[in-house]
């Protein structure tokens, strides 16, 4: 399943958050999505997974918009920038909430669970888990209807270097299984790795798509992907 | 909509609101009951009616309906708590139609006002018909009446869990959904009972369409013996069906507004 992001336009106030922008995420691929604080990633994951709707422009998954899709949790996981479960419930109760929401078998709750690194501590309150549990428990959630595109926004949040590794091999086996990955991240030396495809954008605008390799040999000289977006964002409200 | 009813069910029982909902219905139901079953009416300060009497036997059962806004409470931070959480988000994920998450949300709370009235009116019979045993008082009512007013306070203790519950996809924050319950069933209402003109609505409104159900004018009656204005209730059929207006009318007005903003 393809992501298509097609001149999407939106406003807050008087603040422009997302300025036409387009761009693709394509299947089998890990697809870095990156810019700087402010620069409208979240609020164009927001669109693509319809939780805020675009001013102009669409964002759609083979076509269809997100509210469109059948089996919307099946066919889409999402990370959200911060994790959000109630605290009071285990981590277990919280994944087995999300499987009835979304009609996932029982079943799916473990193996999501142990896919994530969550077993351990399934038993423990949410609001007794660190910042890197909580990553974990959120990508289990995403998980739970074994979905084609997993839209993930700063997954690396407050995972430490054995976390991060972790995360590495776990996303690349998930777009080499031919599933869809947007990431944002602002570990940069960790996309670079990791990544695929790059969009780079500032103020809401599109300002560098493509394999990473092409984007980053347009810089001209060898360059880090941190030398190409700095000077791609340089001045860019933050 | 099964499955969303069921995973709503699902996070009341998780997120442990069950648990204070359960003390609650105790706590008012058999401990209420048995209190005032053990002062007995007669008592009271202004006196009613002993509980050898039909009117006594109305009144402490009746009072019962003086805690309604605990359901209604239940019900708005029931639906508040994913406004509260920040866990709408992931709700609407799973479905993004948003009037059906409010619509499965409403229908649990129906379930969880049911279980709650369930409670209340086994605690309540076994408080009435326990202590007066002990008491060796004879009730005024036989059990048909003792049931049918029950019978009318269960059908008010859900329908005002729905109204709290609208109430919440109303206002989505939980502290003043909480402050909004408490404001106008405490207080703005009975205010309203004794403003000259404005009371002729009483009937129309939650306190008043549940006097009808149950039968009980506490308000209604000592306003009459105050200030000679006599406020006549609905049937209880027509009770209900106001108390449902109420919710169904907050439930719609979510839909088209607040359920449509964008979710942070």
């Amino acid at each position: 399943m393809r992501i298509d992001v097609d001149r999407v336009g939106k406003r807050y106030g008087g603040v422009r958050a997302v300025d036409e922008l387009s761009f693709a995420a394509r299947p089998g691929a890990i697809t870095g999505f990156l810019g700087p604080n402010g620069s409208g990633k979240s609020t164009t994951m927001r669109i693509i997974l319809g939780l805020a709707s675009p001013d102009t422009g669409s964002a759609t998954l083979d076509g269809r918009r997100y509210a469109e899709l059948d089996h919307p949790t099946r066919d889409v996981g999402a990370v959200l920038d911060t994790m959000r479960a109630h605290p009071a419930m285990t981590c277990r109760d919280h994944l087995r909430l999300h499987a009835r929401l979304g009609g996932h078998a029982p079943h799916r709750v473990d193996e999501a669970a142990e896919q994530s690194g969550v077993t351990a501590f399934a038993q423990r309150r949410v609001r007794t888990l660190s910042t890197g549990m909580r990553q974990r428990l959120a990508l289990a959630t995403a998980l739970l209807g074994d979905p084609g595109v997993l839209v993930l926004d700063e997954p690396a949040n407050g995972l430490d270097p054995h976390g991060l590794a972790w995360l590495r091999d776990l996303l690349t086996r998930l777009a080499a299984e031919g599933r869809t990955l947007l990431v944002s991240s602002h570990v940069l030396a960790e996309l670079e790795v990791l990544a695929d495809d790059v969009v780079i954008i500032a103020d809401g605008r599109l300002v560098a798509e493509g394999p990473l390799r092409e984007v980053l040999a347009a810089a001209g000289e060898p360059r880090s992907l941190e030398q190409v977006f700095l000077s791609l964002t340089e001045g860019a409200a933050r | 909509m099964t499955r969303l009813v069921g995973a709503e069910l699902f996070r009341v029982r998780a997120s442990g609101l069950w648990l204070w909902s359960l003390l609650a219905a105790l706590v008012l139901g058999c401990g209420f009951t048995t209190l005032f079953t053990a002062i007995g009416p007669e008592n009271f300060d202004p006196p009613l009616p002993g509980l050898g009497t039909s009117e006594g036997v109305r009144a402490v059962l009746g009072l019962a309906t003086t805690t309604l806004f605990v359901p209604a409470l239940i019900g708005a931070i029931a639906v508040t708590g994913d406004y509260r959480h920040q866990t709408l988000g992931q709700t609407v994920l799973a479905e993004p139609r948003r009037g059906r998450v409010l619509a499965a949300k409403l229908v649990a709370l129906a379930v969880v006002g049911a279980g709650y009235a369930l409670v209340v009116v086994a605690g309540t019979v076994a408080a009435l018909y326990g202590t007066t045993a002990l008491t060796g008082t004879r009730l005024g009512a036989p059990p048909g009446e003792v049931f049918a007013i029950l019978l009318g306070t269960a059908a008010a203790i859900v329908a005002y869990t729905l109204i709290g519950g609208g109430i919440g996809a109303l206002v989505r924050h939980q502290l003043a959904a909480v402050g909004v319950v408490l404001g106008y069933f405490a207080v703005a209402e009975i205010v309203v009972l004794v403003i000259p003109g404005v009371n002729h609505a009483y009937p129309y409104l939650p306190g008043g369409a549940s006097a009808a159900l149950t039968g009980f004018g506490y308000l209604t009656d000592a306003v009459a013996a105050d200030t000679g204005a006599v406020t006549t209730l609905l049937s209880p059929w027509a009770g209900f069906t106001v108390l449902l207006g109420y919710a169904v009318a907050a439930a719609v007005l979510a839909t088209m507004s607040s359920l449509r903003r964008d979710i942070a």
